[in-house]
């Protein structure tokens, strides 16, 4: 790949790329990331299908929030399971709104660990009303204690 | 506290780029591409797994083979420590910074703080470099970032200690010996690495790994439709592929750029005329990649993924696994 073929600009993803260099020599270039500066609008968009669409069966309580950040995560039963240290068949009952109610609070702290989310997040979604919102959740000594900071 | 004058630099992909760095920190003028190559990283790998949403194409080899097949090769000795208890990980980790000496460390991605959330995947084999740590955390150079990053030591110890496939367990290392290399030794190690890649690509008799899986992959693309819930979500692994080609630590082109780079520097280092215009057809190889790349990325955005245009998807990279298997055939031929 020529060196200008590959240049774009974009600073807020860099990557390095191999080139061939004008005068013929292959070496590094720092240029911003195509997929991220083309198609990142795609993708946020159809990650907030996901969203609404897992919102709305929370909401119709067709599935727990386990199953919500699972598909939020794009991740599968089997790595879930894995990473949560929780049997697949166990996770599979806590996909659903009555298998979560049974979920031991161990297991809810290990999902939010693997979610990298605070408990909290388990037992409610916050959606601000106004846009440019900030909701930060602070994490504290206490691992079934968070403190939610709205700016 | 402790900041060691580690010369911060982005490399393409994790594992070369820490390997690399932490060679160069250590005196040897090693780029990644050599790294690379000697380590005989390039590959195919095409696996279906309960544990992944979606098969998975990978185009290099696995996790940590490149820092054993380095040491092995170069005759560089790293020192290795995996941990049970996350305290002792930290308090070793602390202790071998305060002596000044840059660590790898292997960790799940998803719990880099400053990684954007678009990127926020598990991923057990990232690697980065721990090259400080301050009151609240750890200064860490990833080489996928312009600059070092910060971490906090919660972040850095749920990244260490993932579970899941290529469990990192607390693993990290450092350069304990790294000896002077002299013409021959690289020359060894060269031919090393390309019997090896070659030998993987065209020879290794197990049908997922080398060109039989570029196949495979190529063969499963029209199947797609029936593996996904709906047309987004075909979308968004037809535009993985762009993403996994070019953009997940690959230097572009799957690897092959980087790896006709590696051809080049060899053709340098042996005064080869062969391996000079073997480089240029990989690099070609790689553009070839791009392309198909580029109309996946095209497709998915457009939402264009028929059965046709699928089917010349598959094709394109039938086409690659064709001149990949010559290309690699020439090479195990040259260094039999």
């Amino acid at each position: 790949m020529k060196e200008n073929d590959a240049r774009v600009d974009y600073d807020l993803h860099q990557l390095l790329l191999y080139v061939e260099k004008e005068d013929g020599t292959y070496g590094p270039l720092q240029t911003g990331a195509f997929a991220a500066k083309n198609y990142l609008g795609d993708y946020r968009e159809k990650h907030a299908h996901i969203i609404n669409e897992g919102i709305e069966k929370m909401k119709k309580g067709e599935i727990s929030p386990v199953g919500y950040y699972l598909e939020f995560f794009g991740m599968t039963v089997a790595d879930l399971a894995v990473r949560a240290a929780v049997p697949v068949g166990k996770l599979k009952r806590h996909l659903t709104p009555v298998g979560f109610a049974g979920a031991s609070l161990d297991a809810l702290r290990r999902y939010a660990e693997v979610f990298d989310l605070p408990l909290a997040n388990l037992f409610a979604v916050i959606v601000p009303k106004k846009e440019g919102t900030i909701v930060t959740a602070q994490r504290t000594c206490n691992p079934l204690f968070t403190i939610i900071e709205i700016d | 506290m402790t900041t060691i004058p580690y010369a911060h630099s982005m490399y393409a992909h994790c594992e070369s780029g820490t390997v690399a760095g932490l060679l160069r920190h250590h005196g040897m003028q090693i780029s990644e591409p050599l790294v690379f190559g000697i380590a005989a990283g390039i590959c195919a790998v095409f696996i279906t797994t309960p544990k992944v949403p979606f098969p998975v194409f990978e185009m290099r080899t696995k996790p940590g083979d490149i820092r054993k097949r380095i040491a092995g090769r170069l005759g560089v000795i790293f020192t290795t420590y995996r941990f049970k208890d996350p305290r002792k990980a930290c308090d070793r980790l602390a202790a071998i910074l305060d002596k000044e000496i840059p660590v790898a460390l292997q960790v799940d991605m998803f719990y880099m703080e400053y990684i954007p959330d678009y990127m926020k995947t598990h991923f057990n084999a990232h690697y980065i470099v721990a090259v400080g740590r301050e009151a609240e955390g750890f200064i860490v150079s990833d080489c996928y970032y312009p600059t070092l990053s910060r971490l906090s030591e919660a972040a850095l110890e749920r990244g260490r200690f993932a579970r899941g496939d290529f469990a990192p367990s607390g693993f990290m290392y450092h350069a304990a010996s790294v000896p002077a290399i002299d013409t021959t030794r690289l020359k060894t190690a060269i031919i090393q690495g390309i019997r090896q890649a070659s030998f993987t690509m065209i020879k290794l008799p197990i049908p997922f790994i080398g060109i039989k899986a570029i196949r495979k992959f190529a063969r499963s693309i029209p199947t797609w439709p029936k593996k996904t819930r709906s047309y987004d979500e075909l979308s968004h692994w037809i535009m993985m592929i762009h993403v996994l080609l070019e953009e997940r630590g690959t230097g572009g082109g799957g690897f092959r750029f980087m790896y006709a780079t590696f051809l080049q520097e060899a053709s340098r280092i042996f005064g080869s005329a062969e391996l000079l215009a073997l480089s240029k057809r990989m690099m070609e190889n790689g553009d070839k990649w791009r392309e198909l790349s580029m109309a996946a990325a095209r497709s998915g955005k457009n939402r264009d993924l028929g059965p046709e245009r699928l089917g010349e998807i598959r094709d394109l990279v039938l086409a690659r696994a064709d001149e990949e298997e010559r290309l690699f055939s020439i090479l195990y031929k040259l260094f039999r």
